[in-house]
């Protein structure tokens, strides 16, 4: 439907002139008009595009500038100096506790997107065809109240989640009254993967050897598939909760676009509910589905407000993300080129992934 | 960025007649600490900015009073800026190329700022400068400068509940095998007898007790891999897999002298923020300072300070150094810390200041064999890669071998490098 409206709008342009020398004068015509126009539409756009040159294009080439040098960033800029690619090579070649540390946060964020992603989106599609659904009733109600972790400050919910999860907290006392015994998990101290952990539980609880000896950017296979630790885990509940809401709104904007007619049309054609959501509903969601999976996976890559607030990075480094990263360098560790560095790989990072993504909801078509 | 220029060649002149101003007054003997010279000379005022971060309300109070005396002066006029979120504020101020003229420097985060070329060298320009403690002046002390003044500082020592020693018959520790004991015999039933946070500003006691650190003197040579770190790292490691000995987080506190107030822990090893905490939110709580055991290589504590910083960007260097001046003289200092627990960075004020305090002389006492806990630009990494380590053996899932091996491997990068 966007490519025929697209194509709509082309459609004049696209018409060959008629032929003729009339034509022809009449082609010069408009044309010295429209170069009017279009220096009077720089005009216009000018002030938009200055700014946007001032504040985004300028900072970003000089960002990138940076990452090829070496400053602490604790005087002016013109102080640094020249180091070639070996930011980059630090992070990405070079095995030292630079190397050792981004792969880390590589990691960890890997087994966040991992989880947060599919969660969020699937608990945000569920609740918007709950709250869409004609037969609830105090909609208004519940949309508000799936909403409102969104409108709550990251940093408030992220302290609340500390109380929840610290050993005295409403975490451990629900869990002591449901199980045997009480349980005084101090969750935000648990650097345990939970992969690592569960193959503790079939008996695996050192690396074995294929796993142990090869490693990649300086960490072993072994600790690659460590699995998100459980203090992780508990930042990844916290995320999927604040998002969700957001979401589902957008999963609510698009189930309402969805015409009326062609529910009924199945209805009448005898398809079972079942059948009428995923054959129906689902196919018409993937403009917003791509929407959403995108955002989340851009918004996933960039967590930093929670780690920051809830583990600073530990415990022993299992919740270190590329974003918090970037913050500890540079303002931390006093490598601000390094940080820009990071910075310029998340970015191709994130738009790799995207791009990965778009291809496969693609081929779905 | 042609005003900004202009701006920037305009400036000179007004502070060099501002730095004239400011050195005349120095040599007049009218322009001293006596309040004659209020109606006196009137010299071009310099402005002057100044960043600092809070401790306390109380604090800001103070230090928002002894600027005011300074202004009374007349000689410059010192505008204050409290921020939060300190170090990006600052950085962000450096990097710009327009830093406030006096700040507050951590002493961990001297040698980065003086690598980068920020401050500028004014420790030995103040009065009487050799009346400061030698481990403080070392801590602000890059490549052989001394940098900057050191404003207060803070040592580390053990602090205890009185009422539980008392019950259960135990004195304060003064040795290795006396605090094994004392944390065993107060340690109940999922509740460990004492509480440390997992860090290398905590541990460090330890490792300067056995005659350990992680580094050699001069920071250029990695020693994690010696005997004694080892010995140091195994008998804190055992005390916590006996259970005799937790971090904070292990309890549910968030800090030692939480889990110390809330009764989650007999003993913990703080600073002398502690004071003020305790008496913010557990006044009831009846708790004593005593100086740490004694480890195989005798006493050992860390001292945490931060400075006065003179920014080398500065404008108004002779008017920023006058003002530093002021707030460290002996007066002003013991004006400033009397209140508080953080103690004068003066030998000379040390017995004024305990007068009306002498619960916390074990403090002061550490001053004498504190070891500063500053390394190089770039140690951060280091110190990350430790704690790490630290965490692990904490929790028991690392063994001391694969700690020191890692921290001394982080370390080559950076000491060598």
């Amino acid at each position: 439907m966007v490519d025929a409206a697209r194509a709509g709008t082309a459609a004049p342009a696209a018409v060959p002139p008629p032929a003729g020398r009339p034509g022809r004068r009449l082609r010069r015509r408009p044309s010295r008009i429209r170069g009017r126009q279009a220096l009077a539409g720089w005009l216009f756009v000018a002030p938009a595009l200055l700014g946007l040159g001032l504040f985004l294009v300028a900072p970003i080439l000089m960002a990138f500038w940076v990452s090829f040098r070496d400053w602490s960033g604790l005087a002016p800029l013109d102080t640094s100096t020249p180091t070639g690619t070996e930011n980059y090579r630090d992070l990405l070649v070079e095995s030292g506790v630079v190397q050792s540390d981004f792969a880390k946060s590589l990691r960890n964020n890997f087994y966040y997107v991992l989880g947060v992603v599919p969660a969020q989106t699937a608990l945000s599609f569920f609740l918007a065809v709950v709250v869409n659904s004609k037969l609830l009733k105090g909609k208004t109600f519940f949309r508000t109240a799936f909403y409102f972790p969104s409108v709550t400050s990251s940093i408030a919910v992220a302290f609340i989640f500390i109380f929840l999860f610290s050993p005295s907290g409403v975490v451990n006392v629900l869990l002591s009254a449901l199980l045997p015994g009480t349980v005084e998990t101090v969750w935000l101290s648990e650097f345990k993967g939970v992969v690592h952990t569960v193959l503790g539980w079939l008996g695996v609880d050192t690396a074995p050897a294929f796993l142990g000896e090869h490693r990649l950017m300086g960490l072993s296979y072994w600790d690659w598939l460590s699995g998100p630790s459980v203090a992780l885990l508990a930042i990844m509940i916290l995320a999927t909760w604040t998002t969700t809401g957001t979401f589902m709104l957008m999963f609510l904007a698009g189930l309402q676009n969805i015409p009326e007619e062609l529910d009924e049309a199945s209805l009448i054609d005898g398809a079972t509910p079942r059948q009428r959501f995923f054959r129906v509903t689902l196919p018409l969601m993937r403009p917003t589905l791509f929407l959403v999976l995108t955002l989340g996976l851009i918004g996933t890559w960039q967590v930093f407000d929670q780690i920051y607030a809830m583990t600073a990075g530990g415990p022993q480094k299992t919740t270190l993300t590329p974003a918090y990263l970037i913050y500890r360098d540079g303002f931390e560790n006093s490598a601000m080129g390094r940080a820009a560095a990071i910075a310029f790989i998340l970015f191709a990072l994130i738009l790799a992934f995207t791009g990965i993504q778009r291809l496969l909801l693609r081929r779905e078509d | 960025m042609s005003i900004s220029a202009d701006l920037r060649r305009r400036r000179p002149a007004r502070a060099a007649a501002a730095a004239l101003a400011a050195l005349l007054c120095l040599a007049a003997a009218g322009c001293g600490d006596d309040g004659d010279s209020d109606q006196g000379a009137q010299p071009a005022n310099a402005k002057l900015s100044m960043y600092a971060f809070s401790s306390s309300p109380a604090e800001d109070a103070t230090l928002r009073k002894v600027i005011d005396d300074y202004n009374k002066l007349g000689r410059n006029t010192v505008t204050l800026n409290v921020l939060p979120e300190y170090d990006t504020a600052l950085q962000t101020a450096l990097a710009g190329g327009e830093p406030p003229d006096v700040f507050y420097v951590n002493d961990n985060k001297l040698p980065d700022l003086a690598k980068a070329g920020a401050l500028e060298p004014i420790g030995d320009k103040v009065d009487n400068p050799n009346d400061f403690y030698e481990s403080l002046r070392q801590s602000f002390t890059y490549e052989g400068t001394y940098y900057c003044p050191p404003k207060d500082f803070s040592t580390l020592q053990l602090v205890y509940n009185v009422d539980e020693l008392a019950k259960a018959n135990v004195k304060p520790p003064t040795t290795w095998d006396e605090l094994s004991a004392a944390a065993r015999a107060l340690t109940k039933p999922g509740r460990p007898g004492l509480v440390m946070g997992p860090e290398f500003y905590r541990w460090g006691v330890f490792m300067a007790q056995a005659g350990a650190w992680p580094t050699n003197d001069d920071v250029s040579k990695m020693t994690m891999d010696t005997p004694q770190m080892a010995q140091a790292l195994q008998y804190v490691a055992d005390l916590h897999k006996g259970g005799f000995m937790a971090s904070p987080q292990k309890v549910g506190a968030g800090w030692g002298g939480e889990a110390l107030g809330k009764g989650k822990a007999a003993m913990t090893i703080e600073g002398n923020w502690i004071v003020g905490a305790m008496k913010n939110d557990f006044p009831n709580l009846k708790y004593a300072v005593a100086e740490l055991p004694a480890g195989p290589a005798g006493k050992g504590t860390l001292a945490f300070s931060v400075c006065y910083g003179v920014a080398k960007a500065s404008k108004n260097k002779a008017a920023a150094i006058d003002f530093v001046k002021f707030l460290v003289s002996s007066e002003k200092q013991l004006e400033f810390t009397k209140q508080f627990p953080v103690m004068p960075s003066r030998k000379s004020l040390a017995e004024q200041w305990l007068a009306d305090k002498p619960e916390l002389k074990a403090f002061v006492t550490g001053a004498d064999y504190a070891k500063k806990a500053v390394f190089i630009p770039g140690f951060k990494t280091v110190i990350d890669t430790l704690n790490d380590g630290i965490q692990g053996l904490a929790a028991g899932n690392k063994p001391v071998p694969e700690v020191v091996t890692a921290a001394q491997n982080a370390g080559k990068e950076v000491v060598s490098g």
